[in-house]
């Protein structure tokens, strides 16, 4: 008999279960795209893409992605979803993952689109806006015993089959600290061409892109001066403007470098060279405005391009070839200026610029094709609450739509062809508001809570919406056929052991109308 | 070859399982009595009678048997008795029943008187093959349905397995009987962090054929089909409610094994319960339930929550069972 029972323990011990079932699951990064939203699935190294091909349908396709996912992050267009793991960290067999980055295609069935390896782990990640390069780059966060905070991975989307550029940053004692893909850059004696602008502790780096996938690209590095208090400078903001070869004189493509605690902007021309086998030469210059700008912008004004500072209550335009300053009086401290040249009619002989701070409860908008000497063509608008953040109204159907965010949870609709602005009142609650992406209305949730709105932007009519889980996203997709106008809300609620979501109409939402779904972590594991 | 004895019907009996049982039991309590091969005989112990001279030898003993001889020693008789594993029938198939164990003298007028053997073998297999029979065991299976991961973290699946048969009919050796079984079986695990729970009962009725190779030693085959209920629960965070999943389906049993009888009396025609083991494995087929957990009505889900499909469930595999049981 004991032969038995040993018979049975042994048979009933036969066989386990896919590890899955033993995995955790916790809250864990999301992004939205065009038709889907990802949601890492940190414990089974796989990102869940929650789709909706119905109206309140909700698919969930599972992919799988390296192990300890570092970040993700969305293409601009909304369509690919780039994920950077850490892989086995430290690897002790050669079967151990290496780092990677997984390039996935969302539209669709998802799917993994193409793959690339490095040798060590990396946290940072940058996406060009225009999706030709890719910058895996270390962080602090990511532990080695020895490693170079210069070294930076630059990856050719256009040519997924290459494998990642390692090179290191010339810096001459800093490291990365943030970097800008420029558009392309007209130069003296060369092809236009694309810049990766590098700002570390003390410098600006400028990697050419020009042939940076055959080899290892150009760097030019240029110090920051040291400041009126003796100090180097630091890199707090880096502008750029093409050149306007049908000036007279024409002006060069152009670079300028805001420093902390400087009142001098560093302005590198893309100048002739001296020597034409080069592109061209690098030549600097200080730019005096007159105290320590809060921001610096390259705006066209009546008399040519110009380097706007906003310095206290003063806005100083200077011309970049001359170095000549114009301060003009403003009648608020901005701090800040959005460009919105391309949302206002009327705007001929130069750029509009809405001028905004976080300490006034005002807002400019700056016709500078009226005047560079004066502030003749500044309108000031009142909105009641201090701006923190201004936002862009995707599409067309509202093009001069700007959208307002206040410290306070308010956010405001501005109209740049009325001037005029309307509140959305959250009682003090620090709503998160953002636009769809049809530009057709406003969302806005509190995050934990279960309330949420919609604000449709045509009536401008406040739509308060309600779900029966905690909030921990927003997020208005459309269908994988773009041909389809439907459109669905999909609001997440991530708890310490459970992914769900109420979905509805993103056309028409009412909270009456909705579908829950839960279990989503156990997609895939069934099959 | 002997007529196949066809006992009372089976299906019919069956139905008063419930009666039976009681009645089985309470029979257990009661002095067999009622055969005369089954007559209580005197204690060992007790002084046997003396002889009367002129008396006959059946008014002096009581009847051992239409018709059979009285044996010789009672010595010889006990060891026969004892040996339960001697030929139980003739060339032509027919029982050949041995002389009862004698416990009487030759009428002689100067035998002494001899003790009589208590509970004489008949030699038959009677109610070793012939009877009701109740029984419980363990079932444990080998379930490698992917539909069953969620409750368990290995394949196995340990069951209780409550039953009650009858004989419906025996020739020779051979003997069919059928069976109404109960297995019923939980398990609980996690899934990803949220409490599951699987309960599953497989009712089946079962035919099963026989092979006597000893009067206590039977070797058997069962086929036995029916349905499942499947009852799982899913603990889920998400809505903030637990869920349920349920299902019937078709089920069969196949499989094979052995019956031992360690307590009873050897005698065929005794109407004592005998006790018995067995040992039986084989394969469980059920058809495939769908895991769609949904919650409760009034259970404070969120209104309009979509089922969690886990896929399907099919509780089919490998098992063997160990059971005692008690017939009668």
């Amino acid at each position: 008999m004991n032969k038995l029972w040993c018979l049975s323990i042994l048979l009933a011990g036969c066989g386990g279960r896919p590890a899955i079932w033993d995995s955790s699951y916790s809250p864990q990064q999301a992004v939205g795209l065009r038709s889907s939203v990802a949601v890492v699935d940190s414990g089974e190294n796989r990102v869940l893409i929650l789709s909706s091909p119905a109206p309140l349908a909700l698919s969930t396709d599972a992919v799988g992605v390296g192990l300890n996912v570092a970040t993700i992050k969305a293409s601009p267009d909304g369509k690919q979803l780039f994920v950077l793991s850490r892989g086995v960290q430290p690897r002790r067999y050669t079967t151990d993952q290496r780092p990677r980055l997984t390039v996935i295609d969302t539209e669709g069935t998802p799917r993994e689109a193409s793959r690339y390896e490095f040798t060590d782990p990396l946290s940072g990640l940058v996406l060009d806006p225009e999706m030709q390069w890719a910058i895996a780059y270390v962080t602090p966060g990511d532990s080695r015993s020895v490693r170079n905070p210069n070294e930076i991975n630059l990856i050719d989307l256009q040519n997924p089959d290459a494998a990642p550029i390692p090179m290191t940053i010339q810096s001459g004692g800093g490291s990365p600290r943030s970097f800008l893909f420029t558009d392309e850059l007209s130069v003296p004696n060369g092809d236009p061409r694309r810049f990766l602008i590098v700002q570390t502790e003390h410098e600006v780096i400028l990697v050419d892109l020009l042939d940076a996938a055959s080899g290892q690209p150009e760097q030019l590095r240029m110090e920051l001066p040291h400041n009126q208090g003796g100090a180097v400078g630091t890199p707090a903001q880096v502008v750029f403007h093409n050149a306007v070869v049908d000036a007279e004189p024409p002006v060069p493509s152009e670079i300028a470098v805001r420093a902390t605690a400087d009142s001098s902007v560093l302005l590198l021309a893309l100048d002739t060279p001296a020597n034409l086998e080069h592109a061209f030469d690098l030549k600097p210059n200080l730019l005096e405005v007159g105290g320590v700008p809060s921001t610096i912008e390259f705006v066209n004004t009546n008399a040519g391009v110009r380097l706007l500072a906003l310095v206290g209550q003063k806005a100083a335009l200077v011309d970049p070839l001359t170095s000549n300053s114009v301060q003009v009086n403003l009648p608020t401290a901005f701090k800040a200026v959005t460009r919105v040249t391309d949302d206002v009619a009327g705007a001929d002989g130069g750029d509009v610029a809405l001028l905004w701070s976080d300490q006034a409860a005002t807002v400019g908008l700056w016709n500078l094709g009226a005047s560079s000497t004066a502030s003749h063509g500044l309108d000031k608008l009142e909105v009641g609450t201090t701006v923190s953040a201004v936002l862009d109204v995707p599409g067309d159907s509202f093009p001069t739509y700007k959208i307002l965010q206040s410290k306070q949870g308010d956010f405001f609709v501005l109209d740049l062809a009325t001037q005029q602005t309307s509140p959305m009142v959250t009682n003090g609650r620090a709503f998160s508001v953002s636009p769809s992406p049809d530009g057709m209305r406003l969302w806005a949730y509190l995050p934990g809570s279960m309330d949420f709105a919609s604000i449709n932007l045509a009536d401008l009519h406040a739509t308060s919406l309600t779900t029966e889980r905690a909030i921990s996203g927003v997020f208005e997709i459309g269908r994988a056929d773009e041909t389809l106008p439907d459109r669905s809300m999909v609001v997440l609620h991530q708890s310490a052991s459970d992914l769900a979501v109420t979905v509805l109409d993103g056309l028409a939402p009412d909270s009456a109308n909705t579908r829950f779904y839960s279990g989503l972590i156990y997609e895939g594991v069934t099959q | 070859m002997s007529a196949p004895s066809f006992t009372a019907p089976a299906l019919t009996a069956l139905c008063a399982a419930a009666l039976v049982t009681v009645a089985g039991s309470a029979r257990a309590a009661d002095p067999p009595v009622t055969d005369p091969t089954t007559a209580p005989a005197a204690p060992a112990a007790a002084p046997a009678a003396p002889a009367t001279p002129g008396a006959s030898p059946d008014a002096a003993a009581p009847s051992t048997g239409a018709g059979e001889p009285a044996s010789g020693a009672a010595a010889d008789e006990a060891e026969e008795a004892d040996d339960d594993e001697k030929p139980e029938t003739g060339s032509d198939g027919a029982k050949e029943e041995k002389p009862a164990s004698a416990v009487f003298a030759p009428a002689t007028a100067a035998a002494p008187p001899v003790a009589e053997e208590p509970n004489p073998d008949d030699g038959l297999r009677g109610t070793h093959q012939e009877h009701w029979a109740a029984t419980i065991g363990g079932r444990f299976g080998y379930i490698p349905s992917t539909g069953y991961d969620p409750f368990s973290e290995d394949n196995g699946f340990g069951q209780v397995s409550l039953g009650l048969g009858r004989t419906l009919m025996a020739m020779d050796e051979f003997s069919t009987a059928v069976w109404l079984l109960w297995d019923w079986g939980a398990a609980e695990s996690t899934a990803r962090g949220a409490e599951t729970a699987l309960s599953a009962h497989r009712f089946t009725a079962g035919l099963e054929g026989r092979y006597h190779l000893l009067r206590r030693l039977y070797f058997f085959a069962r086929v036995a089909p029916g349905a499942l209920r499947s009852e799982a629960t899913l603990s889920d965070a998400g809505a903030g409610v637990e869920r349920k999943a349920e299902g019937w389906a078709f089920a069969t049993d196949l499989s094979g094994g052995a019956a031992f009888e360690f307590a009873g009396e050897n005698r065929g025609k005794s109407r004592l319960p005998r006790g018995w083991l067995s040992v039986d494995g084989g394969y469980g087929f059920t058809t495939s339930s769908t895991l769609e957990f949904v919650a409760e009505p009034e259970s404070g889900a969120p209104a309009r929550l979509e089922p969690i499909d886990l896929g399907d469930l099919a509780m089919s595999g490998g098992f063997f069972r160990i059971a005692a049981s008690a017939t009668f």
